[in-house]
This record gives C-alpha cells, sequence and structure tokens, in this order.
C-alpha cells in the first residue's frame, strides 16, 4: 500500500523522488536530466562536491562556439583522467551535439560519432573562461581561472 | 645508549642527542605502560615537516632500563597520526632542549616539532573503523559509473551509498543545506543528515570530509582491505587519488586542491538528497 502510495506521489511529481538505491541493489533511474532548450549551454566540471556552475549560451554564442571548434584540425590526444580539480568545459548543443575541453584537447560528441581536435592554443578554453566571468561569482571565477592557467 | 632522531627534515641531517640514563629509563617506562607507542620503522607518520622521533637503542648500561624490557633496538615514536604519543613525544622533545644539538636555529626547529605534536591531538586517527562496518567492493565501480548514472551522483553520494541521482547535497535531506564552504559548516551539514563521529551500534559506512578551501567539499569512504574509494563529482568513482595511487590514507594522499582534512564521518542506512 505505502509503495503504491509512493509510485503514485512519485509519478505525479510531488515528492522530490529520484530512484537510485544502494550499492548491491540497483535500481533505474526515475528521472532525466532536462533537454538543453536554449540554443547551448556551458558547464565547468571542476567540482566534486558541488553542482558544476553552468549558463547558457546566446544563439550567437553557441554558433560561434561550433564554429570555433570546427576550426580546428583533428587530433589523436585524449582528454586524462584529472581527478579532483578542474577536468574541462562542457558545451552542449541543442541539437545533441556535445564537447568536452580541456586544455588543448577538444572532443566533439554527436550521436555515435566522437571526433578528437587538436587545440594547441587552448582558444576554445580561453573563449569559454573569458565567457565564463560574466556568469560566475567573482571568487569562483578567480578559482577557475588559476586552475586553468596551472602548468 | 638511546638516540633519539627528530625526523622533520627533508634535505638537511634530522637532529640527534643521545638520552640520559634516567631519560631512557622514564622513555622505557612509558612505553612498557603502553606499548602501542612504538611503531615500525616503515609506518606513515607524516609527509613534509614534523614525523615523529626515530629511536636507537645500543645495548649499554644507559639503556639498561630499555633492553630488559626487551624493546626494539630501532623504531619509531610519534608522528603525525599517532595523537596517543602526544605527551611521550613531548617528552622526547623536552630531552632535546638541555643538548647540545648540531643546528643553526635549534629554538625555531623545535618550535616546529613541538607544533607538530601539538597538531597531532587533532587527527581523530587513521583506520579508525568502527567494529561493525559496511564495505563494498574496492575496484568493481559499475553501480556507479553506468552512463545512466554518472553525471548524476557526486563525491556525497558515493560516499553515503546512495545513488538519488539528485547531485546529493550535504543537508539537503534534512531541509537545512550548508552555507559556507569550512570544515564546519559542511561537517554541521552532514550531521544534520544523519552522519555523526562516533561509531554506530549497528553497521558503520566510515567516511570522511575534506574542503578545497573556500570552493568545494570532497568525500572519501572506506572500502574493502582498507582502500578509500572516492567519485570526485560528475567523473568515475575510483581508488586511487590524483597521483594514480591507491588510497590507504585519506589523509596523504594527493587530494589536488582539498588541502584540508576536515575528520571522519560514521553514518549507514542515511537519507541524503
Amino acid at each position: 500500500m505505502a509503495r503504491a502510495l509512493w509510485l503514485v506521489l512519485c509519478g505525479a511529481g510531488v515528492w522530490g523522488c529520484a530512484a537510485g538505491g544502494t550499492q548491491d541493489a540497483p535500481t533505474p533511474a526515475r528521472s532525466e536530466r532536462s533537454e538543453v532548450m536554449s540554443p547551448g549551454r556551458v558547464s565547468v566540471d571542476m567540482f566534486s562536491g558541488r553542482e558544476p556552475p553552468a549558463w547558457a549560451l546566446t544563439t550567437d554564442e553557441a554558433q560561434a562556439a561550433r564554429e570555433l571548434v570546427k576550426s580546428l584540425p583533428v587530433g589523436t590526444h585524449r582528454i586524462p583522467d584529472v581527478g579532483l580539480g578542474y577536468r574541462g568545459f562542457d558545451v552542449a548543443w541543442a541539437d545533441g551535439a556535445h564537447a568536452k575541453v580541456y586544455r588543448d584537447v577538444v572532443v566533439l560528441s554527436q550521436g555515435e560519432r566522437t571526433v578528437l581536435y587538436q587545440d594547441a592554443g587552448r582558444k576554445m578554453e580561453q573563449w569559454l573562461l573569458t565567457g565564463a566571468r560574466s556568469h560566475l561569482a567573482p571568487e569562483l571565477f578567480v578559482a577557475l581561472e588559476s586552475q586553468v592557467q596551472s602548468p | 645508549m638511546v638516540t633519539v632522531e627528530l625526523d622533520i627534515f627533508s634535505g638537511r641531517p634530522n637532529p640527534r642527542w643521545t638520552l640520559s640514563r634516567k631519560e631512557a629509563n622514564a622513555l622505557a617506562e612509558r612505553v612498557r605502560a603502553d606499548p602501542s607507542l612504538l611503531l615500525p620503522m616503515d609506518a606513515d607518520t607524516g609527509g613534509l615537516g614534523y614525523r615523529g622521533f626515530i629511536l636507537t637503542v645500543q645495548d649499554t648500561p644507559a639503556a639498561e632500563g630499555w633492553m630488559r624490557a626487551g624493546l626494539p633496538s630501532r623504531v619509531r615514536l610519534g608522528g603525525r597520526f599517532q595523537p596517543g604519543a602526544m605527551e611521550s613525544s613531548a617528552f622526547l622533545l623536552h630531552t632535546a632542549e638541555h643538548s647540545r644539538l648540531d643546528l643553526r636555529d635549534p629554538g625555531e626547529v623545535l618550535g616546529v616539532a613541538e607544533e607538530g605534536i601539538t597538531m597531532s591531538s587533532e587527527v581523530q586517527g587513521l583506520y579508525a573503523a568502527c567494529a561493525t562496518s559496511y564495505y563494498t567492493t574496492d575496484t568493481d565501480f559499475s553501480f556507479w559509473n553506468a552512463s545512466a548514472y554518472l553525471t548524476y551522483n557526486n563525491c556525497y553520494n558515493y560516499a553515503s551509498n546512495s545513488r538519488t541521482n539528485t547531485f546529493a547535497q550535504p543537508g539537503r535531506a534534512s531541509g537545512s543545506m550548508y552555507s559556507a564552504m569550512t570544515c564546519a559548516n559542511v561537517g554541521a551539514a552532514a550531521t544534520r543528515d544523519g552522519w555523526q563521529t562516533a561509531c554506530r551500534a549497528d553497521n558503520n559506512l566510515n567516511v570522511c570530509l575534506v574542503i578545497w578551501p573556500n570552493t568545494d567539499y570532497h568525500w572519501y569512504r572506506l572500502a574493502v582491505n582498507g582502500h578509500w574509494c572516492h567519485k570526485p563529482g560528475q567523473t568515475a568513482a575510483r581508488n586511487y587519488d590524483n597521483s594514480l595511487n591507491w588510497i590507504t590514507n585519506p589523509e596523504t594522499c594527493d587530494r589536488g586542491g582539498y588541502t584540508t582534512f576536515c575528520g571522519y564521518y560514521r553514518g549507514f542506512n542515511l537519507t541524503v538528497s
């Protein structure tokens, strides 16, 4: 009875139910992440606990970001497994394309296709960092900038 | 003869001095009363800075008390992670004060050591695993790293062993999320979720909290085989630190910018969100 009530209330969105479970008792997720509604969305992958800071791109910005990626030469280097700390920027476009940008590597994925790009001048990362300034709290931007610029 | 070496330098030779017969006997009495004071030579006693004392004993009349007690001839005592040795460490440091040390700056060096001894009292202790602990695998993270869950669960989810897909935040489930990026604030929020510093009688997850000052928090959880594991945000859960080493000691592993170690917590079947 209790579970039936839970299912009804969760399905109605009354409770903030998100299925998950504990290890050794896996259950499927009940809620999906919302689709990108704006032309593009940038998030900073640097936290472990806090939610990644994110902001929407305008149409022009989304297009500029896409063109910037496409202007890069194809590369072979992959993004390393950084662990704790700054791990790059994530750019998601409304058409489902996604780019991961970390230092001189950009990984563009769309559907089943993934392409690695070499960004020797770190132009994409710098473009994203510049755009981050107006979207992040000052102290957070300083922390991000410090991480991006660290050797 | 009992020689004491203050293990504190990285480049320079450590300062050494010899105990008097009276001091050696007093030390032997301390160790006989509490054998856990002594640590093996390969014990992890800290990184840069104060790392405790190394005792070397030669069979001479001055070391009679030590030899009679059957104590080892070369052994460690004290260091960053042995709060129980604080008093004996202070005793040993005191014996240096009237010794002729080959140091340009004995006052400063002994001051640093004294600070290290004091700070060791703030460490809750390694592997303070509770008698009844719940351990998950230290190698198979498929439960966390499948694409359906990977980016929706963070370090706090992993520490809590609760895959809520909500990127759980300390205090949110209890209605009062943390409000500042400090050990006290995030720790209090976790406590509101049900975490505690003492062991529970039923079962325990052993976790610890670290802070990237003013920026973020992170949690580790003790798994089987004495390995600490973690999930850095939306990335994969893993058993290695930023230097790709197994994590056997979260206080000294490579934690990147999360330089502040807050302490250990215990809990089980907690609700996080």
